[in-house]
C-alpha cells in the first residue's frame, strides 16, 4: 500500500510541476481534464465555493 | 480558493498532546495543544503583538505564553496578561478554531465559528471498530488537492501505475459507473472473471478466477472512501472479502496537501505482515 501511494505521490507531483497554476477542470484557457467522476467532484467544489461567496456577500 | 465553511482533518487524535503542535491548513498557520483537562485547543499561530509564531512559546497550565515578549493567551485565544502593560488592549487576541475528535481524527472547522456543526462531519467508523485490523499513515503530496481527488476517482490508473500491486492487466474492462448524490460523487468499477491484483491475492488465494471491485466515494473538498474486494466469479460480494479505506485530504497550500489514509480489513486480523504491506 505504501509503495503504491509513493507511486501516486511521484506521478501527481510531476503532474503539478507540469500544469503549474492552471485550472484542473471547468474553466480557463488551459485545463487538466479530469474523467467524468473527477470532473463532477470539481464542479461540486465550484458550486460550493460560489455558495460560500454568496453567503459571505449576504453577511457583509 | 478553498472551501472555508467545512471540517478538515488536522491529524490523528493521538498526534495532539501537551506539546505545541503546528499545522498549516488552507494557508493558515495553526498551533494545537491539549489543556490539562485533555481538550484540544487550536489557535492561530501568530502572536497578536508582533506576529511571531506562538508555537515558539510555552504552555503555562491551559494558557500559552509567547516566547518573544511574554504575552499570555488563554485557551480561547484571548490575551490575559501583557507583562509590560497594566491593561490588556482590545486587539490582543487570536482566532480560536472549533475542533472535534471523531473516528480517530482531529477535525477542525476553517470557516465562521458560528456555522460549525459537528453533525456535518462525515463519519468513518471503521477507523476505530475493533472488528478491523487497521493500517494508517499520512504523507505530504506537493500538489493541489484536486489533482489528488482526480487520481483517486479515476482508478483506471491502477492497471498502469500500480501494475504489480493494486491493479491487474484486465482492469481496463471494468466500466466506470459514476453517480452523484447531493454533493457526493460515486465511482464504481467491477472487473469480472479475472485474477486478483497482487495486493489482494491473499483474500481468496493466488491464481483463482475472481470478480474484483473498486468502489470510490468522494465528498468534497477531500473526504474519500474506497472499498476494494474480490469474490469467486459470479458470486455475491459477501462470499468474498476486501478492505475499507478512508483517505482524507487536507489542503495546506495551493500546492501542498496532507493525505491521511487508513486501510481496514476484517480478515486475518493478527497478520502483521498484511498490516504493514
Amino acid at each position: 500500500m505504501i509503495a503504491a501511494l509513493v507511486n501516486d505521490q511521484t506521478m501527481i507531483e510531476a503532474q503539478q510541476q507540469a500544469v503549474g497554476s492552471h485550472d484542473i477542470i471547468g474553466h480557463g484557457d488551459h485545463v487538466v481534464v479530469a474523467d467524468e467522476s473527477g470532473a463532477a467532484a470539481c464542479r461540486i467544489v465550484e458550486q460550493l465555493l460560489l455558495a460560500e461567496r454568496e453567503l459571505t456577500a449576504a453577511a457583509a | 480558493m478553498f472551501l472555508r465553511n467545512r471540517w478538515y482533518v488536522a491529524g490523528w487524535t493521538d498526534q495532539f498532546s501537551r506539546e505545541l503542535t503546528t499545522r498549516t491548513i488552507l494557508n493558515e498557520p495553526i498551533v494545537f495543544y491539549r489543556t490539562i483537562q485533555g481538550e484540544v485547543t487550536a489557535l492561530a499561530d501568530r502572536c497578536p503583538h508582533r506576529l511571531t509564531p506562538l508555537s515558539r512559546g510555552r504552555l503555562i497550565g491551559n494558557a500559552l505564553q509567547c516566547g518573544y515578549h511574554g504575552l499570555v493567551l488563554n485557551a480561547d485565544g484571548k490575551c490575559t496578561r501583557m507583562p509590560t502593560s497594566a491593561t490588556v488592549p482590545e486587539w490582543a487576541h487570536v482566532k480560536r478554531y472549533p475542533v472535534a475528535e471523531l473516528d480517530g481524527y482531529l477535525w477542525i472547522w476553517m470557516g465562521r465559528a458560528e456555522h460549525a456543526d459537528v453533525s456535518l462531519i462525515t463519519r468513518f467508523p471503521c477507523n476505530t471498530d475493533p472488528r478491523y485490523a487497521l493500517a494508517r499513515s499520512e504523507i505530504r503530496i506537493h500538489a493541489h488537492y484536486q489533482l489528488i481527488i482526480d487520481n483517486l476517482l479515476d482508478l483506471s490508473h491502477a492497471q498502469y501505475l500500480h501494475a504489480y500491486s493494486l491493479g491487474n492487466q484486465d482492469f481496463h474492462r471494468a466500466k466506470s459507473v459514476v453517480t452523484v448524490e447531493g454533493t457526493t460523487v460515486y465511482d464504481r468499477r467491477t472487473c469480472h472473471n479475472t485474477t486478483a491484483p497482487a495486493a489482494f491475492e491473499h483474500i481468496l488465494g493466488a491464481g483463482k478466477q475472481i470478480d474484483f471491485w473498486m468502489d470510490a466515494r468522494v465528498t468534497p473538498p477531500g473526504e474519500y472512501y474506497l472499498e476494494v474486494g474480490t469474490t469467486p466469479v459470479g458470486q455475491s460480494r459477501a462470499a468474498g472479502g476486501g478492505i475499507l479505506s478512508p483517505q482524507i485530504l487536507t489542503p495546506e497550500t495551493a500546492t501542498s496537501t496532507m493525505y491521511h489514509w487508513t486501510v481496514c480489513r476484517d480478515y486475518d486480523l493478527e497478520n502483521v505482515a498484511l498490516t504493514t504491506l
